[in-house]
This record gives C-alpha cells, sequence and structure tokens, in this order.
C-alpha cells in the first residue's frame, strides 16, 4: 500500500512532464454568438430538468468545433498570440459595435488572467522540480 | 465589509464549495449555539427538519446583512441554493459557524449596542455570556435590558470602565480567566461547591486518603495570602472537623455569585479542552466532576506526576467540596500550556512519532483511530445522547484541544493503540478534530489536482436564466471565451471578476499541491495513507501560514 501511494505520485509526475508541451505560446480566443439551443446540450442537468448540475464538457467541445463549420452562429471578435520572446499577433474583429468593444475589454481581461494563470502554472512545475 | 480574518480561502474561487457529507452536523452544533436552531429534539422529525431550514435561512441573511461576505458572492449563496437546495451548506458557511462560535479570540466583535439591535453580532454575545452562564434568555433576541444587566454584571465584577474592554475579553475565555483571576477581589479566592456522589466522597474522604487533607492545606497556603479573609475564614469555618463545621457558610459561599463564575469558567475550560461533554450549568455533577478526575489523569500521563486530584480539590462533609481554583488554574493556564505546542508542532510531532513505530503498531493506531471515528459518527447520528432531550454541547474550537493533545502526544499513541477507556473524551474531540483539518487539506489537494487535471472551465450565469458566459482555458492556460449575443457589461464584468478569483485560487492551490507531489515523490522511503494524510495537514497549514505572513492578513487556524 506505501508504495503504491510513492509510485502513483511519481506516474502523476511523469503525466504532468508529458503533457506540458506547448508552455512558449500563449492563445487567447473570444467568441460571441447565439447560444438559445446550443446551451441545452452543454448544460447537464437533474432528470426533472429544473436544476444545473454541471457542464458536459465533450459536448461543448464538439458544438465548438462544429460552431466552425455550420452549426452555430459564432463570430470571432478577438484573437491574442502571444509567444516567449514577447512577439504578438493580435486580431480584432473590424467595425465593432458600442457592444462589442466591451467584449474586447473582457477579451484583454482574459489575457491577463491567462497570463496569471500561465505564470502560476509555472510556478508549480519549478516547485515540482 | 467585516475582516473575516483568513475566511477568505473559502471565497476566491467564484463559487462557494459545497460542503462534504457528514459534516452537516457540525454546522448544525453551531446554529444551535446561535440560537437559529432549537436543541430540544422532541419534535417530529419534519418539524425539526423545518426548523433547520428556517435556521439556516435566518443564518444566511443575517451573516449578509453583518456584510460578513462580499456583495458578489451573494448569486453564488443564491445559486448554491438553487442548485443543491436550501439545507446545503457551504464550506465557508461552515468555517463561518465555527469561527463566530470560537472562544478563544479569533473573532472580534464590534463594540457599540443598542436596546434593539438584533443580529448576528447580537446572536454571538449574547451565546458568550450564555456560555458563561450570565445570560438566560433566547440566543436569538435582540440586544434587551438583561443583555444590558449581564453586561454590566461582568463589568462591575472584572472592574473594567467600558462595555467594550468587555466585549473584547468575552471572546477570549483563557485571557478572560486570566484577567479575572488577577483581580484583587478574586487574587484570595477558593471555590466551594456541592457535590453528593458517595464514592467519590469516600475516595476523597479523610480515612481514605488521609494525606490528601494535610497536601490540600498546605498548597492552600502557597497560593493564598494566609492574612487573607478567605484563608481565616477556611480554617474558621470549613477546615473542621464535621460538627464544628459552620454548614450556614458554606451554603453560603457556594451561592456567591463570584464562586458560581469562577465555578462556570472551570466548567468551561474542560469543555473547551475536550474534558467535559456536558451541559455548561455551574453545576459540579458527575459528568463534571469526572472531568476533573480525566484533566488530573491526563495530567499524569503528560509528566505532571506530582499533580493530585486530592491536592487541589477536597471533600469537607455532607456533599460540601473546597477547590483550590488557583492552583487548578495555575496548571490550567500555565505559559508552557500556552506557548509550547501549537497546531503545527502537534503534526511535526504527531509525523515524527509515528514514523518510530512498529508497522503492527501503526496498523493498530490506525484501525483505533478509525474505530473512535466511528464512535463520534454514530454519537453525531444518534444526537439524543445528553439529557433533557438536547443535543450534546461539543465545543469545536480546536486550538485548545491541540494543546491539551500537544502536552501529551507521546501518550496518545499508547491511549490510541491500548484504547484506554478512560481517555475516550480525549480520544473522540481528537480524531473528530484530525479528520476534519485532514478533509480539509485533502479538499485543497484534491482542489489543485482539479485544476490540473480536471475541467478547467469558469461559467457565469445569467442572473435571468438565460445563457451565461464561459471561458475555458486548456491544459496550457490558452483560453477561450464564448459570450452570448447582448450580453450586459454587468454580466461580462462579473465573468472577468469570476475568472480572476479562479486564477488566484488555482495558484494557492497547485503551489500547495506541488509541495505535496514533490515531497512524496522525494520521500526516501514509502510512504503510508496515514502519514500522507498528517504530512499533508502539516503541509497545508505551514502554507496558510506563510501565505497570510505574506499577504499581511491574520492568521485563522
Amino acid at each position: 500500500m506505501d508504495q503504491e501511494i510513492t509510485q502513483g505520485f511519481g506516474r502523476l509526475k511523469n503525466d504532468i512532464a508529458r503533457a506540458i508541451e506547448d508552455l512558449a505560446t500563449l492563445s487567447v480566443t473570444t467568441y460571441t454568438g447565439n447560444l438559445t439551443m446550443k446551451a441545452d446540450k452543454i448544460l447537464k442537468r437533474t432528470k426533472s430538468g429544473n436544476k444545473i448540475t454541471g457542464f458536459n464538457t465533450k459536448a461543448l467541445i464538439e458544438s465548438l468545433s462544429d460552431g466552425a463549420n455550420a452549426n452555430m452562429d459564432f463570430k470571432l471578435v478577438g484573437f491574442t498570440y502571444l509567444d516567449v520572446d514577447s512577439d504578438a499577433v493580435v486580431f480584432v474583429k473590424e467595425n465593432l459595435t458600442p457592444e462589442q468593444q466591451t467584449l474586447m475589454e473582457a477579451h484583454r481581461s482574459m489575457v491577463a488572467a491567462s497570463q496569471e494563470a500561465r505564470m502560476a502554472f509555472l510556478k508549480f512545475i519549478k516547485e515540482l522540480a | 465589509m467585516q475582516s473575516l480574518f483568513g475566511l477568505e480561502a473559502y471565497l476566491p474561487e467564484g463559487q462557494l464549495e459545497v460542503l462534504d457529507q457528514g459534516r452537516e452536523s457540525e454546522a448544525k452544533q453551531a446554529l444551535i449555539e446561535l440560537g437559529y436552531l432549537s436543541p430540544n429534539l422532541n419534535s417530529s422529525q419534519q418539524t425539526f427538519t423545518d426548523d433547520l431550514l428556517d435556521g439556516i435561512r435566518q443564518f444566511r441573511k443575517d451573516y449578509l446583512r453583518a456584510r460578513l461576505i462580499p456583495t458578489g458572492f451573494r448569486t453564488e449563496i443564491r445559486e448554491i441554493q438553487r442548485i443543491e437546495g436550501p439545507g446545503q451548506f457551504s464550506e465557508f458557511e461552515l468555517q463561518l459557524l465555527l469561527r463566530l462560535t470560537d472562544l478563544e479570540g479569533s473573532f472580534q466583535l464590534p463594540t457599540q449596542y443598542n436596546i434593539g439591535d438584533q443580529s448576528l453580532f447580537t446572536r454571538v454575545l449574547h451565546y458568550r455570556l450564555d456560555v458563561l452562564g450570565l445570560y438566560t434568555q433566547a440566543i436569538g433576541q435582540a440586544f434587551n435590558s438583561e443583555t444590558q444587566k449581564a453586561i454590566s454584571q461582568l463589568k462591575q465584577w472584572l472592574k473594567l470602565t467600558h462595555p467594550q474592554q468587555v466585549f473584547q475579553l468575552l471572546g477570549d475565555v483563557p485571557k478572560l480567566t486570566q484577567y479575572i483571576l488577577s483581580q484583587p477581589e478574586y487574587k484570595d479566592r477558593i471555590v466551594y461547591f456541592r457535590h453528593h456522589n458517595p464514592r467519590h466522597q469516600k475516595l476523597f474522604s479523610f480515612e481514605h486518603a488521609p494525606e490528601f487533607r494535610r497536601e490540600f492545606r498546605r498548597r492552600l497556603k502557597q497560593q493564598l495570602d494566609r492574612q487573607s479573609t478567605t484563608f481565616k475564614d477556611f480554617k474558621k469555618f470549613a477546615f473542621r472537623n464535621e460538627k464544628k463545621m459552620d454548614f450556614d457558610f458554606l451554603q453560603e459561599q457556594v451561592e456567591q455569585d463570584s464562586n458560581r463564575l469562577l465555578l462556570r469558567l472551570l466548567q468551561v475550560h474542560q469543555w473547551m479542552r475536550g474534558h467535559y461533554r456536558g451541559l455548561l450549568d455551574n453545576e459540579m455533577g458527575d459528568v463534571t466532576f469526572e472531568s476533573l478526575l480525566e484533566f488530573h489523569r491526563t495530567e499524569v500521563e503528560a509528566g505532571n506526576v506530582d499533580l493530585q486530584a486530592g491536592h487541589f480539590m477536597m471533600h469537607l462533609a455532607q456533599g460540601y467540596w473546597v477547590l483550590n481554583i488557583h492552583y487548578l488554574f495555575e496548571d490550567i493556564l500555565s505559559p508552557e500550556f500556552f506557548e509550547k505546542f501549537d497546531t503545527e508542532d502537534f503534526y511535526h510531532q504527531f509525523n515524527s512519532l509515528m514514523e518510530n513505530h512498529s508497522v503492527q503498531a501503526k496498523h493498530n493506531i490506525q484501525r483505533n483511530m478509525n474505530e473512535v471515528w466511528q464512535a463520534v459518527n454514530d454519537e453525531a447520528r444518534q444526537e439524543l445522547s445528553s439529557k433533557k432531550n438536547l443535543i450534546r454541547r461539543i465545543y469545536q474550537g480546536a486550538k485548545s484541544l491541540f494543546r491539551t493533545l500537544g502536552r501529551m502526544i507521546k501518550n496518545v499513541f499508547r491511549w490510541l493503540a491500548q484504547k484506554v477507556k478512560q481517555t475516550l473524551n480525549i480520544l473522540k474531540n481528537m480524531v473528530k478534530v484530525l479528520f476534519r483539518e485532514i478533509r480539509e487539506a485533502i479538499r485543497m489537494f484534491g482542489r489543485g489536482l482539479g485544476f490540473l487535471f480536471g475541467k478547467r472551465m469558469v461559467y457565469t450565469p445569467h442572473p435571468n436564466g438565460n445563457q451565461g458566459v464561459i471561458t475555458d482555458f486548456d491544459f496550457d492556460f490558452d483560453a477561450t471565451l464564448i459570450v452570448p449575443e447582448h450580453s450586459s457589461p454587468h454580466l461580462l464584468r462579473k465573468h472577468v471578476e469570476n475568472c480572476q478569483s479562479y486564477v488566484k485560487a488555482m495558484e494557492f492551490s497547485m503551489l500547495f499541491t506541488a509541495k505535496v507531489i514533490k515531497w512524496v515523490i522525494t520521500s526516501s522511503s514509502p510512504i503510508g495513507w496515514t502519514r500522507f494524510a498528517f504530512h499533508l495537514v502539516k503541509v497545508f497549514k505551514n502554507f496558510i501560514f506563510g501565505e497570510l505572513l505574506r499577504t499581511r492578513k491574520p492568521f485563522w487556524i
């Protein structure tokens, strides 16, 4: 039993090492769209359907990839790509409406949050090393 | 907003976490203490459940009104109620309840009240006065003339000039006791009480243990000023043979307010340390008396081998007893008790000592801990184990208990391994608190693993039930933000705040998790579950302590 704990954590460390594939770049993508019909697919509900109990991640990811084709009415509003050398690519939809400009502010905040999260992840790895 | 003194750790995740199963009894107990729930279990299960729901609703209303939680979290509280049902507690709520009912100085009350004020704070004030036996009205009542009377009484007894000083001392029983004992009129006090139990009387009789009588007097001489009225009266009216004893004097002493206050304080200390699990009632009944004997036994186990119960209490005659309260409190409130051990020391020592045991001994300790834990759970389920159909009142603070255990940590293993019955009360409390803290650390560890390998999705619901905003972070924190059309700026702001909170909580949990993983994988020997659990708590506590030092927030565990 004692061996199992130690070995289990050893495997955990290897999993983390394998999973870190691309820490050199960071991308943030912002979409807006009408999700009315699709939301039901991504939310888990109780049997009666009255209460939301969580998310169906798989369905969401599938919906997102479908959305790129035809099924979802998504518009790309902003895309930010940063690499380790601080090179950056920023895409912003042209002719933003005032409402979409608010979206861009949220997008910028999300870039900051992702950078902070990335930093936390790097600290985690440093601590493990 | 009122300072939460570290409870912020339960808030930053953007969504309050639902309480683990099996911990509701802890919350119920605290709700009873604060008068949100009746302790009377005569009512039917249905009525009790309805009362519980009403109590929880009122508690939520009160802490929101007291501004003990940021306004933004009101939505999360409503969300928990909507999804889980109104009777579901959150981790934050349990921690808040435990903080509010703590009597060791971890929650400072506001110091201004007027007649008619009714709030969470007046409940805490009434609870503290009730514990000391100074307030007998309903805890949930508004600040009233009885409250004022109790505060004035205490102010007068303690010779304080402002009621505010009373409020400060009320929440810290050890400090309050030290303050009381240092007052001139309490400096030479001894406590008289009545206790009719032939077995106990025989145990402490002159015939059975003549040396107790001499030793009691000798120690009393050391403690008190020999010229004091107390000592002279003791010699003149009490320390006589039965025929010459003045029973009117003894009865008068028993009924004195100051005598009752000191006896109550002693009972409260016994309760806080885990020796006493009965009602707080100013009476020296069998349970209180046995708790003193247990205290004595555990002190001797801790190495205080010279201490004899007969040195601090003596049966006079006809059920009248005398207690050398200064001598007893000197031991209870000794600086070593407060300074030598802290919670971190306890876990550190627990780990080191555990390492030195054989595999078989470790197995026995673990098995017996589980059995004690089972007994604690059975007790919580029965709940009817106390007299008068009242739920057993157990102090849920951890500091005093850990100090008590810290003093006798080497014996704790022996008690556990050999299942020493006389120490069952203290072991039950220990296991309850240990398991509570282990679960806390495991929860934080699990949260860290969840951030690493779980869903990394932040969802902010629309207040009207329409679609909310979603951010999905992938493994290396690339983010996808999906915003429904025509979302309000307010909803977006809220979502950004949620994401920021998520990231902050993640940083905290992942660093903690990394420390634990590193310890396990670099350990030179295999690690068992017990060792893992205790190390988890130790790292958790050190980590929280470090974080709070860094952010200059007060330490809360």
